[in-house]
């Protein structure tokens, strides 16, 4: 419950010191909120991969809290004006009645608004990537859908508590639309309660410190972000326009669709106090699910986020919109018309990364991350032995990009603090054995610094069932940059070193699998970063003797040549034969290029498959 | 002849030595630390402390220890070449670890891969497989466990970790590689997963595991060369050790399980306060220690610690269990910076002691948080007994140059910093309390260590708390903690099932297999078996749910009444965290179950203080302006000597009362008593 206890903050406070406090206090609260969300939610895609979100608003709807990929209030405040009360929660998910803040179904937004001394100062919100909600495919997010109806069901704001009592027959209701009810309950549940959480201590800021700091505050911060991107941010890249386009894969997946590969394209025009990125030469939407409905705001906080490389301390809220700009052709793959599909929008949503990470590559002379393809999936389902429908899903990580500074890291996950699902957890809850959880040996893109190693794993089913593959990058590599290889796409292959192997599409919504079958999961590993052949020779001896890199690769690719040897802990380098091979390779091989994005690429361009408009070879400024 | 029960407690500074004789009396030793030996400052300070005392050896009962020794090995990544031993199929599991990359959203552009605790080039795989019932799916290959022993001897690597898939459920292949490994390498540490923690998920286990081996060699050489030096000196006292958990253990099964003592000092400090609580009958208490670099807080009800199986050691989870404390980097050396856009920020860097704060004049330019308190007036400027001399200009002229960026005057600003740093450790003290269901408002602050009295008030202002207790001699309370200690041993064992289902008769085998495990480790340290309580505790969870909360169990032999009984105290206990429950309506999974074996120590009495004889106001040494804050100003305030101040003394503020070692604020308006054992309890308006 709240109170309405008169506000008791002292005008003797200093102004810049009670931001901080009142700042240090909001971001305390999101991770608080955050943090019950991740104890109490059941959906292993919150819980694990933490793709959730929670959020504090100022009375505008303007977000003041660090954010990523996060939704907005204004779709309530705009169709409940007048008829919004103390302990009101309201729920929504539909994509396209979001503000472009909920972009595919699967993620359940509540909202409450926080009332002192009768007055609305503040909005709370907690959205996260729900377990099921139904529609066509187990986990709503089918990638066979080509209407929104299809991807489960569709909740417009409504409110979800009047006052603070439930609506029992609202929610009654969308928990019968979900294959797994009391799962989607715990986690309508925990979303709400952790809105409570910062109810409560917005209204303790509030009591504390009096409403017209905590206002004051609220837009200082607003202030700050766009004060430290103008100031601090912008100067380090110069003005000027460049462009870079990336793709997604949509290769035999129905609805069939004349395109295999799916463009992505924007271009950045920076001046000295504003950035905008146009969007113009992306794709039309498509048939199939790939489509993702943000808007013009919404992308300029996606957006400014990439530019915490260069002020890791900025907090990307919605100040962000004072600088940064995006524009939107109507219809295209980012600016969809309902009711386009939607749920397998999470892969454009990587590639525009990658599109940015492009284009401050032009802008840097190549000083950026190269990319990498980090979130793919599979899901298993069926009956088990107990004769209990499941569905296991699990995102697998992949190698992350090398660095100017680093080699990427090893089977990681983009989303911070996400976590992989441990095997004897698996084999506790669902008809399986893990067989294999290891690195992709050579995966990683070779480099001054190497991208980092994807998964090796193998799965075996226990029972029968079916099986489905959401991922990307099984054609496109994630690319080198500034003389890095690409790394290696993704494979997966059912009962390898078998006479039955075969290779399974990237993108699948079912697949039979019987028992007995097992599935070998190979993700991307990371782009790497600079000439291979300027690589230190003794972390080329490391990462073979360390199984990371073959020894045909370390003489092929990097040059490096080994003395014979029995066991490769003992392994020496045979410094003459290095220099030799190194000095062979540096003659024979084509020019480097900004960015390598694997020969199957190219030769895709050649064939017309792919339109590519910007070019490669330039380094920028 | 009365018996002396000595607490040693090794700091990173100076090693605080405290004899308690059974009559009440306490003695007290201080000698610098010695970091490249800590035994040596351990002797010097019980030497000094048994010529004080006029003690033979003989008289000393018991030496009850708090170490660095495992916390720094790894902080440092100080530990002889590492072995890890997995089932085939997992080589590069701890490479992988939970595929997690920390931090905030963008982080994986710049987050770099740390080493692992083992190189991969030394783990070993071994063929064997159990499946999560226990069942044998492929059988132990006895030829790689002795290809790996060889592996490990051919090239000198005596600490090795083994953990096999599912080794909970079933420890017979761990057990039998043991056996073939040590048969084979037998000079070599091996320290295997089910010994140490037989919990599902295999990363935590493992790496768990593998601090364990990790910290073995250089724990047992240390615990050994101390015990050897003891003797030689005559004492024949047990040596024990706090552990992380708040129990204390004998040296040698301490050497067992190494990585229980990583958080020795702390656990010590939390445990002193918890026997404060417990004597003043404060039953809802927040620890709070404050030092130069960092402040660790957390929860103590009804006179015990909350523990947690769930922590961080440096960057690697442990799966023991240890008092649940929340540490951040806030001390008096944290620095105050200003950022774009005038954003100001206080630590988490820190001067430390070199540079140190501006105003110890050792090279130091950036304003700290001790410049703030002594540009305020709050801290003399002589400190130590004037051993140091402080110097207020140089603080005062950094804060006013950085404070002008910002419009303010230096006094101001200081406050500001002050205020920012109070938050900063309201946000760690939110994580234990709010985070866990509790309300810090219910909640009565303990302040020690050097800065935390000092500190007490902003941070309670902060929490909306009313009243602070500091001890006397707020520097020692972790010494406290080692003499109010019991002995104690852990252990826990997954069983996955759902109340209701699962056979309760298998429950209660691994209570009884749990129980006998902690009583043999009990009876191994000479303890008999009639001196020893039993505490049992389930982890529960909802179906489907990740996370579980830990429940007590009743005694007596498990039967589905008291399986049905937990799974009500975990809906209660979820709905006291959580604030919602599901009772009756989803089912609950029962993950692990755990017990505690305790043989409690005989609790330390202290004999009154001696009364310094005077009136409050003798204890009066002067007065001094210090700014508290833009309500008030620079204000007159009367400064106490806390030697002079006796039992039922009472001030008001604005005052200080100082001490050898600390400093307390007494802001205005609040006001401090002095209760029986010389505690002084303010009360805050």
């Amino acid at each position: 419950m709240t109170t309405t206890t008169k506000a008791t903050g002292t005008e003797a406070e200093f102004e810049p010191i009670l931001a901080e406090i009142i700042e240090g206090a909001l971001e305390s609260a999101r991770r608080e909120m955050e943090i019950q969300v991740e104890r109490t939610a059941r959906s292993t895609i919150v819980r694990e991969q933490h793709d959730h979100r929670s959020g504090i608003f100022d009375a505008k709807g303007q977000s003041v809290t660090a954010l990523s990929f996060a939704s907005v209030p204004t779709p309530v405040m705009r169709k409940f004006e007048g008829n919004i009360h103390e302990g009101d929660t309201f729920i929504y998910n539909d994509a396209y009645k979001s503000d472009g803040g909920i972009t595919h179904l699967g993620d359940m937004c509540l909202t409450k608004p926080v009332f002192f001394e009768g007055e609305i100062v503040a909005y709370i919100q907690v959205f996260g990537h729900v377990n099921d909600i139904g529609g066509i495919t187990p986990g709503s997010v089918p990638l066979t859908a080509w209407e929104i109806f299809q991807e489960g069901i569709m909740v417009p704001p409504v409110k979800l508590y009047d006052r603070g009592v439930r609506n029992e027959a609202l929610y009654e209701t969308i928990l019968n639309n979900s294959r797994f009810p009391d799962d989607l309950r715990g986690d309508i549940d925990a979303f709400a309660n952790a809105c409570n959480i910062g109810v409560s201590r917005v209204i303790e800021l509030c009591e504390r410190y009096g409403v017209d700091a905590v206002d004051q505050t609220f837009e200082i911060l607003l202030d700050r972000c766009a004060t430290t991107l103008r100031e601090q941010v912008f100067p380090l890249i110069p003005d000027g326009e460049y462009a870079f386009e990336d793709f997604c894969e949509y290769v035999d997946v129905q609805p069939r669709e004349p395109l295999n590969f799916v463009k992505l394209k924007a271009t950045m025009t920076k001046t000295a106090d504003e950035v905008v990125f146009d969007f113009t030469g992306t794709d039309r939407q498509i048939k199939g699910s790939l489509n993702w409905p943000g808007n013009g705001p919404y992308y300029a906080k996606f957006m400014g986020s990439l530019f915490r490389s260069f002020a890791p301390d900025m907090v990307v809220n919605d100040g962000v919109n004072r600088v940064v700009r995006c524009e939107l052709p109507k219809g295209t793959v980012l600016s969809p018309e309902f009711p386009a599909a939607v749920g397998w929008r999470t892969f454009p949503l990587l590639r525009i990364l990658d599109v940015g990470l492009g284009i401050l590559g032009k802008a840097s002379g190549g000083m950026i991350p190269a990319p990498s393809e980090s979130i793919s999936s599979y899901g298993l389902f069926g009956y088990d032995r107990k004769g209990e429908y499941y569905l296991l899903r699990e995102i697998t990580g992949a190698g992350s990009g090398a660095r100017p500074f680093a080699d990427g890291a090893d089977t990681v996950d983009v989303a911070p603090e996400s976590k992989n699902m441990p095997a004897e957890f698996a084999e506790n809850t669902f008809p399986v054995r893990i067989e294999r959880l290891g690195l992709r040996m050579d995966s990683g893109g070779a480099g001054t610094f190497r991208g980092g190693l994807g998964y090796y794993k193998d799965i075996k089913i226990l029972m029968d069932g079916e099986m489905l593959i959401h991922s990307d990058r099984a054609t496109l590599q994630p690319w080198g940059v500034n003389g890095g290889d690409a790394g290696q796409g993704s494979v997966w292959l059912l009962n390898p070193d078998t006479p039955e192997e075969r290779t399974l599409p990237g993108k699948s919504d079912s697949i039979p699998v019987k028992a007995g079958d097992v599935l070998r999961v190979l993700s991307p590993g990371g782009g790497g970063w600079g000439d291979p052949l300027e690589r230190e020779v003794e972390a080329v001896r490391q990462d073979v003797r360390r199984g990371l890199v073959s020894s045909e690769a370390a003489s092929d690719v990097y040059g490096v040549v080994f003395q014979p040897f029995d066991d490769l802990y003992d392994l020496e380098v045979d410094h003459d034969a290095t220099t030799d091979r190194r000095a062979e390779l540096r003659e024979s091989r084509a020019p480097l290029k900004m960015f390598d994005r694997g020969e199957r690429f190219y030769r895709l361009v050649e064939e017309g498959e792919i339109t590519l408009t910007t070019s490669d070879e330039e380094v920028g400024v | 002849m009365a018996e002396l029960r000595i607490g040693v407690d090794t700091g990173g500074t100076f090693t605080d030595v405290l004899g308690y004789r059974d009559d009440g009396s306490l003695f007290v030793a201080k000698t610098p630390s010695t970091p490249d030996d800590p035994t040596e400052a351990f002797l010097t300070g019980v030497t000094q402390l048994a010529g004080d005392s006029g003690f033979a050896p003989q008289d000393v009962a018991m030496f009850s220890h708090g170490t660095t020794v495992a916390l720094n090995a790894v902080l440092q990544k100080q530990w002889p070449p590492l072995g890890y031993v997995v089932t085939k199929g997992y080589r590069e599991m701890i490479e992988i670890a939970r595929q997690t990359v920390p931090g905030d959203w963008g982080a994986i552009y710049s987050w770099v891969k740390p080493p692992r605790v083992v190189p991969l080039e030394n783990v070993c795989e071994v063929s064997e497989r159990i499946d999560h019932d226990g069942e044998v799916l492929e059988t132990l290959s006895e030829s790689d466990v002795r290809d790996a022993a060889r592996f490990y001897k051919q090239r000198n690597i005596n600490a090795v970790a083994l953990c096999f898939l599912h080794s909970y459920a079933n420890a017979a292949h761990e057990q039998k590689a043991r056996d073939i490994f040590l048969a084979e390498h037998p000079d070599c540490f091996l320290t295997i997963s089910s010994d140490v923690l037989p919990e599902f998920r295999e990363y935590e286990r493992a790496m768990t595991t593998c601090l364990n081996a990790a910290l073995t060699p250089l724990v047992r050489k240390y615990l050994d060369d101390l015990a050897g030096k003891l003797d030689d000196q005559g004492f024949t006292a047990p040596l024990l050790l706090m552990r992380s958990s708040g129990g204390l253990a004998h040296h040698d099964r301490v050497v067992q399980q190494p990585a229980s003592i990583s958080y020795s000092g702390p656990s010590a400090g939390v445990l002193g306060m918890a026997w404060l609580a417990d004597k003043l009958g404060e039953d809802k208490v927040l620890t709070y220690d404050m030092g130069g670099t960092s402040t660790d807080v957390a929860l103590v009800e009804n006179g015990k610690p909350l523990l947690t199986n769930d922590t961080l050691l440096d960057i690697y989870p442990m799966g023991m269990p240890s008092i649940d404390m929340v540490s951040i980097g806030a001390g008096g050396g944290s620095i105050a910076t200003l950022g774009t856009a005038d954003r100001i920020r206080v630590g988490p860097e820190s001067a430390g002691a070199v540079p140190g704060p501006v105003c110890y004049q050792r090279g130091g330019t950036e304003p700290t948080v001790t410049d703030a308190n002594i540009v305020l007036g709050r801290i003399p400027t002589s400190i130590l007994g004037g051993d140091m001399e402080l110097d207020a200009e140089s603080a005062h002229d950094a804060l006013a140059t950085m404070g002008s960026k910002v419009g303010m005057a230096a006094e101001e600003f200081a406050y500001g910093i002050l205020k920012l740093a109070a938050a900063n450790m309201a946000g760690a003290v939110r994580e234990v309390s709010i985070a866990r269901g509790r309300d810090p408002r219910e909640f009565t602050l303990f302040a020690y260590g050097g800065a935390g009295p000092l500190h007490a008030p902003d941070l309670a202002e902060q929490l909306g708390m009313k009243r602070i207790v500091i001890p006397p001699n707020p520097g020692l309370g972790s010494c406290i903690g080692l003499l109010a200690g019991d002995i104690t041993e852990s252990a826990v064992q997954t069983i996955k099932g759902r109340v209701g289902s699962i056979d309760a008769a298998s429950v209660d085998r691994a209570f009884e297999g749990l129980e006998s495990r902690v009583r043999t480790a009990l009876e191994s340290q000479g303890i008999a078996p009639d001196e020893i309580d039993i505490d049992r505790r389930a982890d529960l969870c909802y179906v489907g749910m990740a996370t579980e909360l830990t429940v007590e169990v009743s005694d007596g032999s498990v039967d589905d009444p008291s399986l049905d009984a937990a799974a009500q105290s975990f809906h209660d206990e979820h709905r006291r965290v959580y604030g919602y429950d599901y009772a009756g309506e989803q089912e609950v999974e029962l993950v692990n179950v755990r017990v505690t074996a305790t043989r409690p120590i005989e609790p330390i009495e202290l004999n009154p203080p001696a009364s310094a004889g005077g009136g409050v106001d003798d204890a009066v040494q002067g007065t001094r302006d210090v700014y508290w804050g833009p309500a008030h100003g620079w204000t007159e305030t009367t400064l106490y000597d806390r030697e002079r101040l006796d039992a039922r003394h009472e001030l008001s503020g604005p005052a200080i009362v100082t001490e050898y070692d600390s400093t307390v604020l007494v802001p205005p308006g609040a006001s401090c008593s002095v209760d029986e054992f010389g505690d002084l309890v303010i009360e805050l308006p």
